[in-house]
Parts: structure tokens; sequence; C-alpha cells
């Protein structure tokens, strides 16, 4: 159960799918493409992916920008309406007046600002290198553009939470790669090797699963990186997630290749002479891909939630990055909650993910299956 | 193997993973900066000369190995050691704490067998019908929702509709001078909303799973003859889940071992008196004795909990008895 | 008592006596209970099954029990009302205590729930007066060199179990302070200049007698400061080296003695902590009835300020202090509806500073503790004046305390009236900012948008801050907005809790780090002497120097010796000016910010005077009464 915590021990990572080579790829294609569930999760999951590498680009404002006096503005959707364009009337918002700065109330002032596309706005680095100052809508410096409100800082939601996409899903997947890896490598050698290796390698397995996630996160964290720029932090943190969370991993991966090691292709390349690594590489770990391609996809969430249990706690991502955990501490405060309530914008980003990534996990691993179609 | 054997390796596997549990735990806890009593330093009328005579007390300042043999030395006659924030020995203190916690998650755990594979089962019955899809999203919703913000907007709920009260164990004015079906009443009137954040953020991913395996289950070819030849559904789905059994048991197991740790968030929002509180406070202040009974009480529970799980296959399977 | 509430039943066993006494704390539970029962079926119905014996009323057997000899009657004054007797109060405390030995007490999460409630002092500092009490002494006076005290005690006083307090309790409890092997800080409030501590005599049972070597001028604040044990309870503990262990949480109540207004009836780990009446309390009201007027104060556990906020507003929970800034208004805005209010107390004593660190030591293995070409930067007064310059004070209150405080510039907040004083300020200005740092050789040379110093040094440093604190956090991230404006790259190094302090205390390996200076009590600044000292440990930005690295820190030392050694206060608030000007015009530390100090509280508890000092709203516990 652990439900809070280790969402990453949770029954779809647990579970063992038969060990083989998997079908032929054309039908899993077939079969995934008749998978809508599936379609749809790889499809929101290709956006949002989109959305993360071009977040600078998409976002109208950078993720650090304060507008102070703007505060907790909420979400600009009544304001929205259209101005006198030059042959349509084109869709604007209205400009903002305060009404109540200690109460954080705004008004829709008379004048109207137009939405437009491919607008110049705040100078930016996409992907830290290329200089660029046009993004993909917004208005004109003068007005504000608060899709989905302001936070304490009168930052836009919208352009942190499309920054935040990045992170979150950066890190995750960053983690996703490294407890799979870890997993593979570990369960792999221990699953071969069997022996004294196997023997040490499952029983650091258990040590692993035997302590409480959240402990161990908690005692990881704290004992790394301490000192660390923004960026290797994430490193760090996807680091610490993965190391939490590969154990279950490699017990399966060691099962599947306990399995594979006796199949008659092995064995033939065994006796054409592989060495133990080729033979690994070459003819056993891509038997595990059943297990190891749809668990990419389903082991993601327990990353993305673990990671908001750190922000909780104040120990994952730092200000001012951004990331869907770190959001939603802001909508932890029941006053915010109360009083401003787009503040759980995040949560509805972080939903989106958890479904797209279960929907096309559990598609993936139907159309991997090689004994017959589900459902 | 039989059940004697199977205990005994078990037991005796215990022991070296415990050793390891402690060690790994002295190791991070060291290296995690500061110690027992580095907080107090955050009072500025606190010397450091007092920090230093504390730390001298209790033989903080001794390099990491003595202090860890000097614990372990203590824990081989049965001494889980004394607490360096309080001053008590660990075992009283977690004792009640402990109570506490097994209360809530065991209470959760039961639910979400319940719900998850009733549930599981009710959704592989008609694939993609109206139903699975509902249960479908509804488990999303539950995975996706971090646990901290669902028990947020909970006592939110119940600060403003009064159905349920804000957090606690039980009610603070009149609890010691109530009968005990008074007690039971409100023990489980506060358990209501922890017990739901567990159960709603949990159940989501034992119910796909079981869904999933049943719907396997159920296109097996003898499940599916069974199907055509008209048997009663009853006795369809008895020969289906039988397919259940051996995964899900499995699994039962490595979920028991969840109960000490898995309410930590929770607890917290909620007020519960569990070990969650006690340990959360044992990491920020490096009480390394009182750290490291809980995570050696959730290893043994770990362990337990898989034993169990065996021995119940052992009993009810045939098969694995020839297969260890 | 008045009227016919006094009413004392021979015999022991009190039952029912005036019958609106009789009944009120069970209104007042069925009260709580109308209130939560409206909506919830659910809700179990304790009446029905309440305990035959009723709770306690009064008059009750307590009030038979001797009063002390010599009782101190509070004296009329001013919002003082009579109250009367009965009911509870119920206050919210984030964990739970540590220890119930007054003496080794050194965390807020043990003080917080005994002093003044449990345990008490000789001499009590009054926030009201803003100066010393008689308390457990009724009397002191010293030698015209300052070097002898003679402190006369309160006759007759008993211990919440009957046995009787004297000069033994209080020679035995500094005995143990002042023992080097039990680590604390009150001994150090006693040392003198060269660390020796006063001579303790009893000289009869009423009389203790201090001998110190040299005058000290806060003696009779540290003597405020120690919270007597009962020595026939603990000596024996002592004296086997198991101190430690004595009074601790688990110890059965009822071996635990009280001296203040009342004691721990039950500790429940993780949930609560009761305290009932102690019937040996030796104060009475200014009608001479029998105090406190309280029959209990619970402590109830939450360790989440969400949870606290919410209990408070459904009315389990009486005092809320503390409040944080995000939930002010909505306290603000429910407190008609909600059958509470919300005193706004005026600015807290906390200063919130952001310092900077040129400390030139080195670490462990030999490296700089800061980069030398930053600690340049850092140790000129005016590179910290800029920064000074660049900081939206006005702005950091708006955006994180919501506008619930004020810029702050000088070292005390401006509720500490006798101390504090206006200082040289460097408000918010960019372009002065600009100006001295274009001073200082830092120029934007490459357009990149921060200023370097032209050898390939961009001006960049990091904010250390502690992770848990969401406030530090915010101010952080809006001072890297401001000082960016100046062209000044600022880094968020976020720590968790430990790792923070230990580097503000222990190594030292910080640029720059934002804090806060809590008030001693009494607020005085020879009570900060180690932040002022060039040798003290809190001498932030070079602690423990030698010889005074610079003519100003050379001055602080003196002015600091001269304020400890003077007695007059005119005279020592003149040199104190001086020092806080100093300390200012060289931006020793950069003030931010001062929040305003609230606390919530239910309507109804009589005589409420919250003050700025700790504890703010139940500093005379023994005096708050449930109206009717």
């Amino acid at each position: 159960m652990s439900p809070s915590v280790s969402g990453g021990r949770s029954p779809a990572a647990a579970r063992a799918p038969a060990a083989g080579g998997g079908p032929p790829r054309r039908l899993v294609w077939q079969r995934l493409r008749r998978d809508r569930g599936a379609l749809c999760g790889g499809t929101v999951l290709v956006v949002l992916l989109l959305v993360a590498l071009g977040a600078e680009f998409i976002a109208p404002y950078r993720q650090d920008t304060q507008r102070r006096d703007l505060a907790f503005h909420p979400p600009m959707l009544r304001q929205l309406g259209f101005a006198e364009g030059a042959v349509l009337p084109r869709l604007a918002v209205a400009g903002v007046q305060v009404v109540d700065p200690q109460r954080k109330q705004y008004a829709a002032g008379p004048e109207r600002w137009p939405i437009r596309l491919f607008v110049r706005g705040e100078p930016y680095r996409l992907w830290g290198l290329l200089p660029c100052e046009r993004h993909l809508f917004g208005v004109d410096p003068g007005g504000v553009l608060f899709v989905l409100g302001s936070d304490q800082f009168g930052r836009d939601l919208l352009s942190r939470l499309l920054h935040a996409t990045r992170v979150s899903l950066g890190v995750a997947l960053l983690a996703v790669f490294l407890s799979l890896a870890l997993g593979l490598l570990l369960g792999g050698l221990a699953g071969y090797a069997g022996g004294w290796l196997d023997f040490l390698l499952m029983r650091g397995t258990e040590l692993v699963l035997a302590l409480p996630g959240l402990y161990l996160l908690l005692a990881l964290r704290d004992s790394f990186g301490r000192e660390l720029s923004p960026w290797a932090l994430l490193g760090v943190l996807a680091l610490v997630l993965a190391l939490v969370e590969w154990a279950p991993h490699a017990r399966v991966i060691r099962g599947l290749v306990l399995a594979l090691r006796d199949r008659e292709h092995v064995r033939a390349a065994r006796v054409q002479g592989f060495g133990p690594a080729s033979l690994l590489v070459r003819q056993i770990l891509p038997g595990t891909s059943s297990y190891v391609i749809p668990n990419l996809s389903l082991s993601l969430p327990a990353f993305v939630l673990n990671e908001a249990a750190l922000s909780f706690l104040g120990l994952g991502v730092q200000e001012p990055q951004a990331s869907w955990g770190l959001l939603l501490r802001d909508a932890q405060s029941v006053r915010f909650l109360v009083d401003f309530p787009w503040l759980l914008a995040p949560g509805g980003f972080l939903f989106l993910a958890v479904a797209a990534c279960n929907l096309l996990g559990e598609g993936l691993r139907d159309a991997l299956d090689l004994q017959g179609v589900r459902g | 193997m039989n059940a004697r054997g199977l205990i005994l390796r078990r037991v005796l596997g215990l022991l070296p993973l415990l050793l390891a549990v402690s060690f790994l735990s002295f190791w991070l806890l060291s290296r995690a900066g500061g110690d027992a009593f580095s907080r107090l330093l955050a009072d500025p009328q606190i010397s450091q000369e007092q920090v230093a005579g504390l730390r001298a007390l209790y033989g903080l300042d001794d390099p990491l190995p003595t202090r860890y043999l000097r614990w372990l030395s203590r824990l081989l006659q049965g001494d889980l050691g004394l607490s360096l924030r309080y001053q008590l020995p660990v075992s009283q203190l977690i004792r009640e704490r402990t109570g506490n916690t097994l209360l809530l998650t065991g209470t959760s755990l039961v639910l979400i067998w319940v719900l998850g594979v009733g549930l599981g089962v009710l959704a592989a019955l008609r694939p993609r019908g109206l139903l699975d899809r509902l249960l479908g999203l509804l488990a999303y919703l539950g995975l996706s929702t971090p646990p901290v913000l669902l028990a947020l907007l909970l006592l939110l709920f119940a600060a403003s509709t009064g159905l349920f009260p804000v957090g606690g164990l039980h009610d603070q004015l009149g609890w010691d001078g109530w009968g005990p079906g008074a007690r039971l009443r409100d023990l489980v009137w506060h358990l209501v909303l922890p017990v739901a954040v567990l159960v709603l953020t949990g159940v989501g991913g034992l119910l796909r799973q079981v869904r999933g395996l049943m719907i396997e289950a159920l296109g097996l070819p003898h499940v599916r003859n069974a199907r055509l030849l008209g048997l009663p559904e009853g006795l369809v789905l008895r020969h289906a889940g039988r397919q259940l059994r051996n995964p899900l048991l499995t699994q039962l197991g490595g979920s028991l071992g969840g109960l000490l740790g898995g309410s930590f968030l929770v607890e917290i929002v909620f007020a519960w008196p569990g070990l969650a509180s006690l340990t959360y406070e044992a990491v920020l202040q490096r009480d390394a004795p009182l750290l490291l009974a809980s995570l050696l009480a959730a290893a043994v529970l770990l362990v337990l909990g898989n034993l169990l799980a065996d021995l119940a296959l052992l009993g009810l399977d045939p098969r694995t008895r020839h297969a260890g | 008592m008045r009227g016919d509430d006094r009413s004392p039943i021979p015999g022991g066993r009190g039952r029912v006596a005036g019958p609106v006494a009789a009944s009120l704390p069970t209104l007042l539970v069925l009260g709580a209970l109308a209130t939560l029962l409206a909506g919830c079926p659910a809700r179990p119905e304790p009446t029905a099954e309440t305990s035959p014996s009723p709770a306690p009323r009064l008059p009750e057997p307590p009030f038979l029990l001797p009063l002390a000899d010599e009782p101190l009657r509070e004296p009329a004054r001013e919002g003082l009302s009579i109250g009367r007797h009965g009911g509870e109060l119920v206050l919210p405390t984030p964990s739970d205590p540590k220890t119930f030995n007054p003496l080794l007490a050194d965390e807020q999460s043990t003080t917080d729930v005994l002093f003044p409630l449990v345990y008490t002092t000789l001499v009590r500092w009054d926030p009201l007066s803003q100066r010393e009490e008689p308390e457990l002494a009724t009397g002191w006076e010293s030698s015209a060199d300052g070097r002898t005290w003679l402190l006369t005690l309160r006759r007759g006083v008993r211990w919440s179990d009957g046995t009787p307090f004297d000069a033994d309790d209080v020679v035995f409890s500094l005995q143990v302070l002042f023992d080097p092997s039990v680590p604390n800080s009150l001994a150090d409030l006693f040392k003198d200049s060269r660390g020796h501590l006063p001579e303790v005599t009893k000289v009869d049972a009423g009389h203790v007698r201090f001998t110190l070597r040299e005058p000290n001028v806060l003696f009779l604040a540290a003597i405020g400061s120690v919270y007597l044990a009962p020595r026939a309870r603990l000596e024996r503990h002592y004296r086997a080296g198991r101190l430690h262990q004595a009074y601790n949480v688990l110890t059965p109540p009822r071996e635990l003695v009280a001296s203040g207004p009342f004691r721990i009836k039950t500790f429940v780990p993780g949930q609560r902590l009761v305290l009932e009446r102690n019937p040996y309390y030796w104060k009475l009201d200014p009608a001479g009835q029998r105090l406190p007027y309280l029959d209990r104060v619970l402590w109830v556990m939450v360790p989440d300020f969400n949870a606290a906020l919410l209990r408070f507003q459904r009315g389990e929970i009486d005092l809320y202090e503390e409040v944080p800034a995000d939930q002010l208004d909505l306290l603000e805005r429910q407190q008609a509806a909600g059958g509470y209010e919300l005193r706004d107390l005026g600015p807290a004593l906390t200063a919130n500073y952001l310092s900077f660190n040129w400390n030139p030591g080195t670490t462990a293995d030999g490296r700089p503790l800061v980069d030398p070409v930053r600690r340049a930067w850092f140790a000129d007064p005016r590179f910290r004046q800029a920064v000074s310059h660049g900081l939206d004070r006005e702005g950091i209150v708006a955006t994180v305390l919501l506008g619930r405080g004020r810029p702050l510039y000088c070292f005390d907040s401006p509720s500490n009236r006798r101390w504090a004083s206006d200082c040289p300020r460097f408000p918010h200005d960019p372009g002065r900012a600009g100006q001295l740092l274009d001073e200082l050789g830092l120029r934007d040379t490459d357009a990149d948008g921060i200023r370097d110093d032209g050898r390939g040094h961009p001006v960049r440093f990091a904010i250390t801050t502690n992770a848990e604190n969401r406030e530090r956090v915010a101010v952080a991230t809006a001072i890297k907005a401001d000082l960016l404006r100046i062209g000044v790259q600022v880094d968020l190094r976020v720590l968790p809790f430990n790792g923070y302090v230990t580097a503000l205390r222990e190594t030292h390996d910080w640029e720059a780090l934002l804090g806060a200076w809590g008030a001693a009590v009494p607020p005085d600044p020879v009570l900060s002497k180690n932040v002022f000292l060039s040798s003290g440990q809190l001498h932030l930005w070079h602690p423990g120097q030698t010889q005074p690295a610079s003519d100003w820190e050379r001055r602080l030392d003196e002015l600091v010796g001269q304020l400890s050694s003077t007695l007059e206060l005119a005279a020592r608030q003149a040199l104190y000016r001086e020092l806080s000007e100093i300390f200012a015009s060289q931006q020793a530390q950069i003030f931010t910010y001062n929040s305003n100090q609230y606390v919530a509280a239910r309507r109804g508890i009589g005589n409420l005077q919250p003050t700025v000092f700790r504890p703010h709203s139940y500093w005379n516990a023994h005096l708050l009464y449930r109206e009717r």
C-alpha cells in the first residue's frame, strides 16, 4: 500500500510480465493504434513534452518576472473580450485596476490590450542558448496577461506552470531512466551471474526495500546536495528519487533474466562463443523489454508525486525555479486555497500527466504482451 | 521446502538485513550534517560551549564506528537505547505511537484491499464499459492527487461543514471522562478523514492491477470455455479468481511492510499522534536511536509481511512447495 | 471568592456548590458540543456516557489546602478585573515537550508549555511595567558596590505536593546550573567578564546571598530566567548522575511538583498535555480570592499550521499565538462570525536581517570560507550600503507579509521602546545603489545586465536560508529580483534547517545569509553582546576575533564593556545610541523588515493582556478566566 509515499512501488511496477522477446514490432504498433486510451495518453504526453521543451517560447513571461503590485490576480478569463482590429475584431484582455491592494482585489480597466501571436516580449534564451524575444502569444508591454492568474509575487502562473512542466517532467524522466537503468544493471547482473553476486545484490535490494521510502528520501536528500546550482540540484533530485525506487525493478528484472538465461537462443549464442557481457546485452536484456518499456511510462507518476512530497517539506526544487510540486505547495495554505483557488491549477497538469502515463503504460504493456490481446 | 525451513531461512536472513539497515541509516544520518544538538544553536542565547558539552555528554563527538558499535552492543542486550532529545528509552517512546500508526494504516490497508479487489473485479467484468471507465477515471484521479493536498482539502471540508473533526486521534477535552462506547465512536469518527485520504490515493493502483489480472484471467482458455459453456458467472469468477491469488498474496505481503511509513505526510497534516511525527522529528534532530528503532520496526514488518505471504502461498498452492 | 460561590464542603470530596458554578464546566462542554452536533449525526454524544462523577467544581478541596504565609496579592490596577473560578483554556503547540525538568528545558517546544505555567522564578520581568517584580522572592537588595545581593524568599510557599519551598531549592537549582557537567545557557548570564560565576549561599531558610566578583547590570534579569526546581525530588538523581533522565516526559505526573499556577495532570505524547490548578498556588487576586481562576489549561499538539488555524476557527482552540502572515486576512475577516478577535500587538520584537560574511578564515581543508574577491566587496561598507539601497523593503513587506509589517533599518524593533532609537538609514534607492557600486569599480562592462569588476568576476553571491521557513525563502526570492535591478546577481542557497544552523554557527561557510534576531527578555542590549563584541560567537560577519579587525569594531567592544558596567539608565541609553549608530552606518548587518505580532483569542477570556513579549498571551495565566 504505502499510498502517500512510495507510489513507485505501485502494483503496476511490481507486476512481472512473462519473460520473452515480445511480439514483433509491427504487431505492437497495430495493437497500440487500436488502444484509444493509450493513444490519448501518448498524445497528451507528447504535448506536455513539447510544452516542456518550448516553455520559454510558449510562456508569455519569464518564470521569475515579478509584478508585486499585481499579486494574486485571478485568472483573466473574465477580462477576455474583443478589441477593434484592422479587419476583424480580435481577442483582447482588459487592463487591470487595483481596487484593494491589501485584500488583493482587482477590477477590469477601460483599456483593451489585443492578444497577439509571436509578440515581442521579455528577452530570454531558448534552452539557455539562443537569445530570443518573441513569445508565442502575449500582449504588448504595458498590458498584462495572466491567463491562469498570478502568485504571491505577481508572477504569471501559466508561465511558471509551463516552466514547471519542464522541471517536473525532466526530473521524473531522468529518474525513471536512472532507476530502470540501475534495475537493469543490478537485476541483470544478479540474474545472470547468480551465486554470491546474486545473493549480495538481492540482499542489497531488500535493504532498500526495507527502508520506508520517504525517510530514505529525506535522509538522502539531506546528505546529498546541500550546495548546488539549481540545475545540478535537479540532477541530484532525480538521482535521489531513483535511488529510492530502483529496487523493485531490479527484483523483477532478475526474475526475468533468470528465466531467460536458459532459453534456447541464449544457449545457442553461448555455444557460439559470445562472452557474458554481449550475451547479457544482446540476448538477454532485450527480453526484458516487455517489462521495461511500459514501466518507462508507468513508474513516472510516482516520481512526480515524490518530488511533490519533497517540495512540501521544502527540500525539493527551489525558488525561483518552479515544479508542479513546488507550485502546489503554495496551494497548501488554507488561506490561499480559500481566497486564491487558481493556485490549484498545477494539480490539473499533474493529473493530466499521471493519467496519460498510466494510460500509455498500460497500453504498452498490453501491446507488448505475448499472451494475447486483453480487454 | 517446508514451512519451518522457510521461516528459519527468513529469520536468519533478517539479521544481516537489520544490521545493514541500521548501519546505512546511521551513516546517512551522520552524513546529513549537524547532530542532535546543532538545532539548539538556532537560539542565539545558546553558546557553542553548551552544545559542545552536550555532545561530549552523549558521546556524539566519538567517531561513527564507535558510536555505531556502542549502539549495536546495547541492542544485542535488548536495549534500543536512549533517545538523545527525550532522554528516554526509545522503546517506551515509540510503543504507543506505533499502535496509533498501525490503527490508521491497518484500517486503510483493509479498505484498500476490499475496495481495490472488489472494484477491480467489477471493472474487469465489462472492460471499457461505463463502470470500468468511471472507475478508471477515479483511480487516476486518486493516483495523481498528492496526498497532502487531498488531506488539506478534506480538513477544509471538515472545518467548514463540521461533519468531521479537524485532525487528531480523539477528542482532547472529553476523552478522559468517557466510557468505552463513546470512545470507540469518537475514534472511528476521527479515523474517517485520514483513512479516506490514504484509501482514495492508494486504492487506484491496486484497482488497476486487479482489473488487469482479472481481464487476463478471464481471457484464459479454460475460463473462456467455462463461460462459453454457460457455467454460472460465480463459478467462472472463482476459476478466474484463482489466477489472481498468487500475485495478489505476494503483493499483500509487500504492502504490510509499508504499514509504518506509508502515512507520513497525512499524519502530519491530520495531527495524528503516530510514528510519523516522531520519526520525522528524529530525522530533523538527528536523533539516531529514535530513528533507527522505527526504521528497524519497518524492516521487520516488511520481512514478516513477505514471510506471511509466502507461508500462505505455501499452504494454498502445492506447486510452490516443490518449486522452492 | 465572591458571594455564594464560596461554600467549602467538609470532608474533602466536593459535590455541587452554587448552581451556576456547578454546571459551568459541563455547560462549556455542552456548548462546544452543541455547535459541533449541529451538522453532525455521526458525532458521538459523550454526555450520555459521561462518567457519573461530575467535572471538578468550585469551591473544591484544593481551596481547603493551606495558603502561603505570605501570599502575593495582585494589586488592583487598570485592566485587571476580578474573575470567576472554573473553566479551561486550550492552546496549540506544534510538537511535544522534550522534558519536564525546568533546569534542562532548552527548546521552545518545552519552555513554551512549562514556563510560566508550571514553574516559576524568584523575580519576574513584567511585560507591562517592563521591570522586575517580586515572585518567589519578596525583595532583594544589593550592596553599595553591587557585588553582594541578598534575596528574601516568600514565606510559607509550598510546591504543588505540599512540601515547603525554601532556600535549599534555590541553592540546589543554581548549583545544578553552575555545574559545568550540565551544559546550559543560563550560567552564561551569570558569568562576569572573566567567566567567573557568583557564589550562592543559603543564609537561612528564607534568604539567599549571591557574592559576585564584579557588579552585573543584568543580575536580576539572570535571576529572573532561572525557573526553580524542587530539590527534594531531583537532588538524588543529580547526585547519582541521572539528572538528564529525571523528570522526563514519561515520569508519572504525581511525581512532578510545580511552583506555578498549574501542575501537570496528564501527558499523552503526540496528543495533549493537561495542566490542572496547583492547589497550593500562592497568589491571590485583588479581592483576596485564591488563584488561578482556571481549572485547567490544555496544550494540544497540532503540528501543521493549517490544522491549527482550522481548529481555532472551529472553536477547539482558545488562544492562537504566532499566527503566520498568510492566515491573518482570513482570521480578520471572520472574527465577528467566528466569535474570536485578532489582536494586533504592534511590531514584533524579531528583527530580520540580511548579513554578509567577510570572515577571513579558512575551512578545515584550508580553502577560504569566502571567495577572496567577493570577500573584499562584502568587507567594504559601501557595498553593503549599496545592497541596502537596492532592497525594496516596502515591496517585501507588501508581498511576503501581505502588508502586515514595516521596513526595518536598525537593530531594534520599534517595540523595544527603552532601547530602540533612530539610526542612519539606507532606504530603497536604486540610483544611489548604482552610484556606490560604480564607485567601487563594479560596472557592467560586458553588457549582460550583471555588473562585474572588469577582471571577469561578475557581482554575484549566494544568499543562504533555510528550507522550512517559507517566509524567509520568499524574502530571498524578492531580494533576488530587487538586486537584479541594480545589476547584482543573487543565487539562493536553501539549506535544510540543520545545515543552515551549522553554517551559521559552526562552519561559517556562507556568503550572505537571511536570519532574524529574537529579543531576549528583558530586551537589554547587553544580552545581545555576542553580536556586537568582535570576539562574540554571533558577530556574524567575522566571529571570534582575537583582536578587533577594524576601528569601528574596537569601538563597539568598548561600548559594550561600558554598557555592562554602567548602572544608570540614561547613561546606558546614550552609550547604546552611539553603538547602534555605528552598527547601522557600517551596515554591519542589513536589517530588512519587522512583522506585526498577532494573537487570535476567543471572546470571553477575562484579563487577557497580550504583549509582544513571549509568551504573548498567557504570561498572566493565573489571572485569566472565562467570562460567563
